[in-house]
């Protein structure tokens, strides 16, 4: 049984294109033009972008969730308003993004039907768990920060209705920032075992969050040409430095210890034990922080499935996604439904 | 130089609503600015806002914006900021400045006289519909009429998400209230 129609949504280098149409596309890309989704697009570059905005959207539903967990166990009225606000965000920008993502071609929902299914993913961050208040505004303050370095440059992209809905969605997403900002803050000025509390949330996101801007480039193939088409304005290691370079004197601003996992004298990993992380030093002559990369091991285990809360994750989408069925069949007179769970 | 309440609205108007490209003047927040005499010959200002949704999360923020940059006038020596729950916020306090800003933003206002202020003698009905109920509003991008309502939950507690048929665009509108 067929459960998606994004199966025949490939990418394909063999592909050859109208040389003219895509001389054409290209110059209007080098010209800083937007492609509208009416506009012939080459095959690959309409199917990297819905993967991308597939991603994304995917990212903002499942990224509600460990917040979400947190709503009834908000701190004060404040927060919790706050919480309730911000998770509305990310379900609405995860709306508007798979309205982008249908445009290029993959009805939405066999988008949600993939998503249940393991077929497509989301952002990796999100299979980590958040046991404390403290790793809410971890999230808030880290991972959001580290979404609004890479969508500041996707909003230099070149598809226009995903590149307006990025300028909308990052105002909001600097909005949760300062947020975050304020409760790691707060955190910082408490009580020792606040402040314990929060060095134990960073240094549960900090990894992560060095793996959020995905595999270091000379891993990435097949990437040269999204960025020629302006998909991806930035490489995954520019971006990544980036992010080290603003919030490494951050952490130390607040007296967080930046840590990495303990290593042998050939740069091997042997314990998952963390221990501080000797290369975060600011170096003058490049302007930029150094830092150890994250076990990238551990990422491709995550992103395989086998990560702390994988399951879970997809499971209460997959259970939404059931329980919600009837509405959709009330309200839009839809057919729809999940292939039996194995 | 003595501040009047003229300075003060100037300076109101560069603080931003954080989640859009508009001034809070603009945005029709402040109601009434106020000077009284203070102590030691300073003066107390008063800044009367209305939030455009009274559960909205942005409102500590705002307050604290306009207290520094009030405090930092010059004679001003108490700044009290409240936040009004009567007249209602509507968006027909939106300036004309203000809707082209949200406007090129991606973001739609509903007509003047649309919304209309809630009153205790007009009491609120809450609809109950999904989607789609809405007049007609004009896409931000291309002026196409071609645009249906998609979530009454938009990603703001003040906007909801609509689709412009024509252009294919998703853009927000402002709730009428």
């Amino acid at each position: 049984m067929s459960v998606s129609a994004g199966d025949n949504i490939k990418l394909d280098w063999e592909r050859q294109e109208d040389p003219q149409r895509l001389a054409a596309f290209e110059a209007r890309i080098d010209a800083g033009e937007l492609v509208e989704a009416d506009d012939w697009m080459p095959q690959n570059y309409r199917v990297g972008m819905l993967r991308m905005a597939e991603h994304h959207a995917n990212s903002e539903i499942v990224g509600a969730l460990p917040e979400g967990e947190w709503i009834t166990r908000a701190p004060s009225l404040k927060r919790k308003l706050a919480l309730i606000a911000k998770v509305q965000d990310e379900v609405g920008h995860g709306q508007m993004l798979y309205r982008v993502s249908q445009d290029l071609g993959k009805p939405r929902d066999a988008m949600l039907r993939d998503l249940c299914t393991g077929r497509t993913k989301y952002h990796n961050v999100f299979n980590y768990p958040a046991p404390t208040w403290a790793d809410v505004a971890m999230i808030q303050w880290l991972v959001d920060g580290a979404a609004i370095m890479n969508q500041k440059s996707l909003a230099d992209g070149s598809y226009g209705p995903y590149v307006r809905t990025m300028r909308r969605i990052n105002m909001e997403e600097a909005f949760h920032f300062k947020s975050g900002e304020d409760m790691v803050l707060t955190l910082m000025s408490g009580t020792p075992r606040q402040r314990r509390d929060t060095q134990a949330a960073f240094d549960r996101w900090w990894m992560p969050c060095l793996m959020f801007f995905g595999p270091p480039d000379k891993d990435s193939t097949k990437t040269s040409p999204f960025m020629t088409w302006r998909i991806k304005t930035l490489t995954n290691d520019t971006l990544r430095q980036r992010f080290v370079d603003r919030f490494a004197p951050a952490a130390i601003d607040l007296g967080l210890e930046i840590k990495t996992k303990q290593r042998d004298a050939s740069g091997a990993i042997v314990s998952d034990d963390l221990v501080p992380d000797e290369l975060i030093v600011h170096d003058e002559a490049s302007g930029h922080y150094g830092f150890t990369q994250p076990d990238w091991d551990e990422f491709n285990r995550v992103i395989r499935g086998n990560g702390p809360l994988n399951r879970e994750r997809v499971g209460l989408r997959r259970f939404s996604y059931e329980q919600g069925a009837w509405v959709r069949r009330a309200v839009l007179g839809q057919t729809c439904g999940l292939p039996l769970a194995n | 130089m003595r501040t009047t309440e003229r300075d003060i609205r100037s300076v109101l108007a560069l603080v931003r609503d954080p989640e859009m490209p508009i001034s809070i003047v603009d945005l029709g927040l402040v109601e009434r600015v106020t000077l009284e005499p203070d102590r030691d010959s300073g003066r107390h200002a008063t800044i009367d806002l209305l939030p455009t949704f009274v559960g909205c999360p942005a409102l500590d923020m705002i307050r604290a914006e306009v207290s520094d940059r009030v405090g930092d006038l010059p004679e001003i020596t108490r700044v009290t900021v409240n936040f009004l729950h009567r007249p209602g916020w509507s968006p027909d306090r939106i300036t004309p400045a203000g809707r082209a800003e949200l406007k090129a933003h991606g973001v739609t206002v509903p007509e003047a006289g649309c919304g209309g202020t809630s009153t205790a003698a007009q009491p609120e009905l809450v609809g109950l519909t999904v989607a789609g109920q809405a007049p007609p509003v004009p896409c931000p991008y291309c002026d196409s009429d071609e645009t249906e309502c998609e979530s009454r939950f938009g990603p703001t507690r003040c906007r909801m998400i609509f689709y412009c048929r024509a252009c294919r665009n998703s853009f927000e509108h402002l709730k009428p209230i």
